[in-house]
């Protein structure tokens, strides 16, 4: 269980900013906090998984994709800015992530 | 028993794309076939971005990396000659499938298996007239592979005991679970499905709710989505030629009459679902206003009624236990 402190808030943020941009061949300074995954990336709400490998290496998570998957299903993510605020819960709650919802 | 080492993926679709990078990680020599030389470039673009991010990020080394680089992407089909098994994903045409497998099996080593994703076309309507049918399976994965944990293993009455065994080991090198099926009993857990899918729309069609009401009466008791976002979702058009086929091995076919014809009537009408903006819902949903529904004790148990007696009959006639099902269903719905 991390703390999650601004610099890890930052990381997170460039991370998943830099990807989008890769992934959806946008220039980096179109994308923001309010940017639609769908509507404005074209992307894939399936897309987190691929960022959540990365997460997982980079903050050595103890994280089952399942547990994201049921995470996700109830708290649907539709703009960069969630997507961030999912990406740090899950690096703050690892697999306790469901235990948020009790 | 011939280990699988080298494994083709055909169709460039959510599934096939989703099928192959699953695959990836593991010991494998994969090589994707897509439909076309457009599609060939753009899955190979996204791969080596997404290989080149793996190794930025050090969830691959750079030896592995290399070793990727030459994975094969490609729209030859004789490219897939020395596979030892090949899985299907093309689009759900059952003309389309037989098609490719009678090209494959001209082109394809005579000791790969053939497997099909159909998540509704048995294997043997597709091995028809093919000289291996004691190598042809159904191999049924959901979407998103890596958050369902169930796959539907189809045998023929022709497949040969050393194809299962073959089969049967992949699924475990791959960790996944499976279920197997004979093809009287197959996409035994979309059939449970549809049992409820049609006992939602006959009480919203009796007027006890609307189908927006159901849905969030099925969120909160039963599943992690609704009957009828789940239509939308996957498209009504997919959904309605799925039941169809079902029609072939359900034990009642004319109860779904009226779901059918609504189906045809959404889709005749151009109302696909999320795809085409419109189908039990339009797209982007708004904001609803209506109540919720006062009495849902009645609706909660003819829904579990239907739902527990599907399950029952279902298990009886393919020999699986009630556990086994619903295992696998909550691997499929959560």
């Amino acid at each position: 269980m991390a703390k999650i402190t601004e610099s890890i808030r930052n990381e997170v943020r460039e991370v998943v900013y830099g990807f989008f941009a890769e992934e959806c061949e946008v220039d980096i300074s179109r994308i923001n906090d309010k940017t639609s995954i769908i509507k404005d990336l074209d992307g894939d709400s399936l897309m987190f998984l691929e960022l959540i490998e990365i997460f997982k290496k980079k903050y050595d998570l103890d994280i089952e994709l399942k547990v994201i998957g049921k995470y996700a299903v109830k708290h649907p993510v539709a703009t960069i800015g969630q997507l961030i605020e999912m990406q740090l819960l899950i690096i703050e709650h690892e697999n306790k992530l469901l235990e948020l919802d009790k | 028993m011939g280990n699988v080492t080298t494994i083709g993926i055909i169709g460039e679709g959510k599934m096939g794309s989703d099928l192959f990078y699953y695959l990836l990680p593991f010991d494998f020599t994969i090589l994707w076939l897509c439909s076309n030389n457009a599609d060939v470039t753009k899955m190979r673009k996204q791969f080596y971005k997404r290989i080149n991010r793996s190794l930025k990020a050090g969830i691959i080394n750079s030896s592995r990396h290399c070793q990727l680089t030459r994975t094969l992407i490609t729209q030859i089909p004789a490219d897939l000659n020395d596979c030892d098994l090949i899985i299907e994903a093309i689009p759900e045409n059952l003309e389309m499938k037989r098609t490719l497998f009678t090209m494959l099996q001209n082109i394809i080593q005579p000791n790969c298996i053939f497997a099909s994703n159909s998540s509704s076309i048995n294997p043997s309507e597709l091995c028809n007239g093919n000289i291996r049918n004691d190598k042809f399976v159904g191999l049924h994965f959901f979407y998103p592979i890596q958050l369902t944990n169930i796959v539907e293993f189809i045998r023929t009455s022709s497949t040969s005991d050393e194809t299962l065994a073959s089969v049967e080991l992949f699924l475990k090198q791959i960790n996944r679970q499976y279920l197997m099926l004979e093809e009287k009993d197959s996409f035994i857990l979309n059939k449970i499905f549809l049992d409820f899918q049609n006992e939602a729309y006959r009480i919203v069609k009796q007027g006890s709710c609307t189908f927006h009401q159901m849905d969030q009466l099925v969120k909160s008791r039963f599943f992690q989505f609704g009957v009828f976002d789940f239509f939308d979702s996957v498209g009504i058009d997919t959904m309605l030629a799925s039941i169809i086929n079902y029609l072939k091995t359900v034990p009642d076919p004319s109860s779904y009459k009226e779901l059918i014809s609504e189906l045809r009537e959404l889709v005749n009408s151009g109302k696909l679902g999320i795809k085409s903006k419109s189908g039990f819902y339009i797209y982007p949903i708004e904001e609803f206003v209506e109540d919720k529904i006062s009495e849902t004790t009645e609706i909660y148990l003819s829904l579990q009624h239907v739902f527990f007696s599907s399950v029952k009959r279902y298990s009886s006639q393919s020999g699986l236990s009630q556990e086994q099902i619903h295992d696998a269903l909550h691997e499929y719905f959560g």
